[in-house]
């Protein structure tokens, strides 16, 4: 069985296919930023893979980072537990850029009338102390959909102790507005501390409808194939994730490049210059 | 790499050199040391700007403290170093280079340059208060370059900045 992986990059998309016996073929294509699903497909036709062989497509993208760096995200909204709606725009006291003087902080990707609060809570041990207000989570939906936005990121209160009450608000937000995507805290970042697990969210949200409708379309084309290996997608990590869980926390692939190098150089010290290891 | 610092000396310097030769002072108070509550500690700041060249001459500041707001010498660069390369060239990649037209004075046990066995564990009210008197020193040779000072301790503060939502304001 073969193995093939794809890289899309903003200048260059590169296949490598490693067959059984170690042989390595490589085809190189121009990007296409407005079709990179037609980039992939194009380069696999160029190398003639018979889709019956091949066992796992293995996937790196810069699609994220550039939605994110050229502003070019969804209309999001944001659901959180009541009297928190500010988490994310006080964010911390830091000044990031230390020698800038005048550094100011970037406005926030929901504006305040995009973020909406809903009764609830949970302690830090995941205990109910205020049950989650079914009602204010549908309304909120409602003023959402009602405001045209795409993506939903809802964060309460110590989720990543006891998610039950964002997969609850998830149910209910499907509910009434089916076409939403979205972005639950304690998916996409486990983790305590509002600001960040708020933010992270937030900017998966952002992303999520644009890599969402990109990996869907690519599923889709190589089931068309008849294609039936994995198609996995690189984290920033430099580990793997299929894609249907990429298309629930694109976050997780930001930033592929310079996680891919360094495994890649590691096992495979000849690609990138004569011998010489040259991770990046 | 050289060439880097050698540049990046270069450039630290033409801005240097755009300051008005003369000297430039600033001092404050802490309110106390954190042991001996009833004594004020001075920080004193003179900055003398010749051609390129800046020194930070912090004579005049207190005698050690037995309280721990001592600023090892380290720290007191660190400061200074900061200061001056944010009112100079705050945004370019930092290396040495944009520090050698710099000297510091701090004379030995001065509450800014302490010795053992002097307690420090909270050095960082005096390392702010030194970036903030460098910036406030300077603030006649550089308008439009500097900012007022930073809070030290605090228990909560409130304010507002777009002013969309009205008249901003800072309550600590």
């Amino acid at each position: 069985m073969k193995r093939l992986a794809i890289d899309v990059g903003g200048t260059f998309t590169d296949f490598v296919l490693l067959a059984e016996d170690e042989v390595v073929t490589i085809e190189k294509a121009p990007s296409l930023p407005d079709r990179p699903d037609d980039v992939f497909f194009e380069g696999i036709t160029r190398l003639e893979v018979d889709f019956s062989t091949l066992e796992t497509i293995i996937h790196g993208s810069t699609l994220v980072i550039n939605t994110v760096v050229q502003a070019r995200g969804a209309r999001i909204g944001l659901i959180t537990t009541q009297g928190f709606r500010d988490v994310l725009e006080l964010a911390r006291g830091n000044r990031i850029d230390i020698y800038d003087l005048f550094y100011k902080q970037p406005e926030p990707l929901v504006p305040r009338y995009l973020r909406l609060e809903v009764p609830g809570r949970l302690n830090f041990r995941g205990e109910e102390l205020v049950p989650l207000d079914e009602a204010a989570v549908r309304t909120a939906a409602q003023r959402l959909k009602a405001q045209d936005v795409q993506s939903i990121a809802v964060c309460f209160f110590h989720a990543y102790a006891n998610p039950t009450h964002e997969l609850r608000a998830a149910e209910l937000i499907h509910e009434e507005f089916p076409e939403a995507y979205i972005s639950l805290s304690h998916v996409v970042s486990g983790e305590w501390r509002e600001y960040e697990r708020t933010s992270t969210s937030v900017l998966n949200a952002y992303v999520m409808p644009r890599m969402g409708r990109y990996l869907a379309a690519l599923e889709n084309r190589l089931r068309e194939q008849h294609y039936r290996g994995i198609l996995n997608v690189v984290q920033s990590t430099g580990g793997m994730l299929p894609s249907e869980g990429a298309r629930q926390t694109p976050i997780r692939i930001l930033d592929r490049g310079a996680s891919l190098s360094s495994p890649l150089s590691k096992i495979w010290p000849g690609y990138h210059s004569g011998g010489d290891a040259a991770g990046f | 790499m050289q060439r880097v610092f050698d540049e990046s000396e270069q450039l630290v310097c033409a801005r240097v050199r755009d300051i008005p030769d003369g000297v430039y002072l600033a001092e404050t108070f802490m309110d106390h040391d954190g042991v001996e509550l009833d004594k004020m500690r001075k920080i004193r700041v003179t900055v003398t700007v010749k051609d390129s060249d800046m020194l930070v001459d912090l004579t005049g500041s207190s005698d050690v403290c037995s309280g721990p707001i001592n600023l090892p010498l380290i720290g007191t660069r660190a400061a200074v170093e900061m200061a001056f390369k944010a009112l100079t060239v705050p945004l370019d990649p930092t290396n040495s280079g944009h520090m050698r037209p710099l000297q510091v004075i701090a004379p030995e046990h001065t509450v800014v340059n302490p010795q053992y066995p002097a307690p420090t564990d909270s050095y960082g009210y005096v390392g702010n208060t030194l970036a903030d008197l460098v910036i406030r020193a300077m603030a006649p040779a550089m308008p439009g370059r500097c900012i007022a000072g930073s809070y030290q301790l605090f228990g909560i503060y409130l304010l507002r900045v777009d002013t969309r939502y009205g008249k901003p304001f800072l309550f600590v």
